[in-house]
């Protein structure tokens, strides 16, 4: 097999992979929580976030059918009036360190201008003493769906070692265009500037 | 081809029935489901750092034509309305003298705001559904729908996969020096 890390020369440091970042969006520590509460956390998703992207600036105004530029469309599935919609994918790794062990969701957010809904994808646990398991309080909840914050609770473990990490797995973000030259580093919330089209897309009547 | 993908979503494409009507396409006579195609990143010959020079080499003699792209689609109707997330993997190699693909379902999540979307029930719901559309020009045929011909939208996402990426631990031309490195030489 290969080795992908050289941890003799790089100890712990792990790379940053994909280009600069990895993709974690929210962390929370319940340390220090001094109430018998569950801990919870509000974070925003990189989603409906104006004016965060750049896409807004970039879209067509005219041109053949320019109402179906992948730019437009995308622009308008967010921040326009009563279609704004999507689906955020995210990963959430709640940890504990008394009654020690973790638990991985995967979570959808539906948005959607009617209201929208959380669904978990899958779970898988691990490592876990009988203790830390015996509370079921790992969830993801719409808080303010106009804003795009949603809050976690997790409180599987004693209320002063819960930890919580989100990360983004794929969906309705801030978006690089595949098959658009990039021509510079785009990083969250800015898009390649340029067309491709031998990677346009087209439509056609079933 | 684009450097896909840097910290955000990676869109293959997206669409909105509505438009598409509006721009004098579909009228909803012919059925409420849409479908196009999607071409995948699959030229990561232009990022990659060389098939190996030597036999020793664990790259050497490796067929970039063999790949695997992970797919996400994610679907919203306004009228009929409710999302669907739909996950594919395609697969696509080389045998008998031509390119080969194959599209597997892997994962799916629904929500009936209306208990009409996407064909009732309580499945996910048959769409979106993906296709081959050409084996040899690497595309995929994606038929979307659920909701009245004129209320469907949705998004393609790339989520993984063989598509042009950065090797990794890898130094190249093109890409940064990470700091790992990856071995060209075999292990026990």
């Amino acid at each position: 097999m290969i080795i992908g890390m050289d941890k003799i020369k790089h100890g712990n440091k792990m790379a940053v992979i994909g280009h600069g970042q990895s993709a974690l969006i929210a962390a929370f520590s319940s340390v220090g929580n001094d109430s018998a509460a569950l801990k919870k956390m509000d974070f925003k998703v990189p989603m409906k976030q104006t004016p965060i992207d750049s896409a807004n600036a970039s879209k067509p105004s005219s041109g053949t059918a320019y109402t179906q530029d992948p730019v437009y469309l995308w622009t308008h599935h967010r921040f326009e009036g009563g279609l704004t919609g999507g689906c955020i994918k995210l990963g959430i790794h709640a940890t504990g360190s008394y009654n020690s062990g973790q638990e991985y969701k995967e979570f959808l957010w539906f948005n959607h201008p009617n209201g929208g809904a959380i669904q978990t994808l899958s779970t898988q646990t691990g490592d876990n003493s009988s203790a830390f398991n015996s509370n079921s309080n790992f969830s993801l909840a719409i808080q303010d769906a106009a804003n795009g914050i949603l809050r976690v609770t997790q409180n599987k473990d004693y209320r002063t070692a819960n930890e919580v990490k989100v990360y983004y797995l794929g969906g309705g973000t801030d978006v690089t265009f595949v098959g658009r030259n990039s021509a510079q580093p785009s990083g969250l919330g800015s898009i390649g500037a340029d067309y491709d089209d031998r990677w346009y897309q087209s439509f056609w009547i079933v | 081809m684009a450097v896909i993908g840097q910290h955000g979503g990676k869109l293959l494409a997206v669409f909105n029935t509505n438009t598409y009507a509006s721009n004098g396409g579909h009228n909803g006579s012919n059925g409420g489901n849409m479908e196009f195609d999607v071409y995948l990143p699959t030229d990561h010959d232009d990022t990659r750092i060389g098939s190996g020079s030597s036999s020793a080499d664990v790259e050497y003699n490796m067929d970039v034509r063999d790949s695997c792209h992970y797919i996400g689609i994610s679907c919203w109707g306004t009228y009929y309305w409710g999302n669907t997330w739909k996950e594919f993997i395609v697969q696509r190699w080389w045998g008998s003298g031509a390119q080969q693909m194959v599209v597997t379902e892997i994962r799916d999540a629904t929500y009936r705001g209306h208990s009409s979307w996407n064909g009732g029930g309580s499945g996910a719901g048959v769409l979106p559904d993906v296709s081959v559309a050409s084996a040899a020009n690497a595309s995929i045929r994606i038929k979307v729908g659920g909701d009245y011909w004129n209320s469907n939208n949705g998004e393609v996402y790339y989520l993984g996969g063989s598509g042009e990426s950065a090797w990794i631990g890898r130094n190249t031309t093109a890409h940064p020096i990470y700091d790992t490195t990856m071995s060209g030489a075999w292990s026990e």
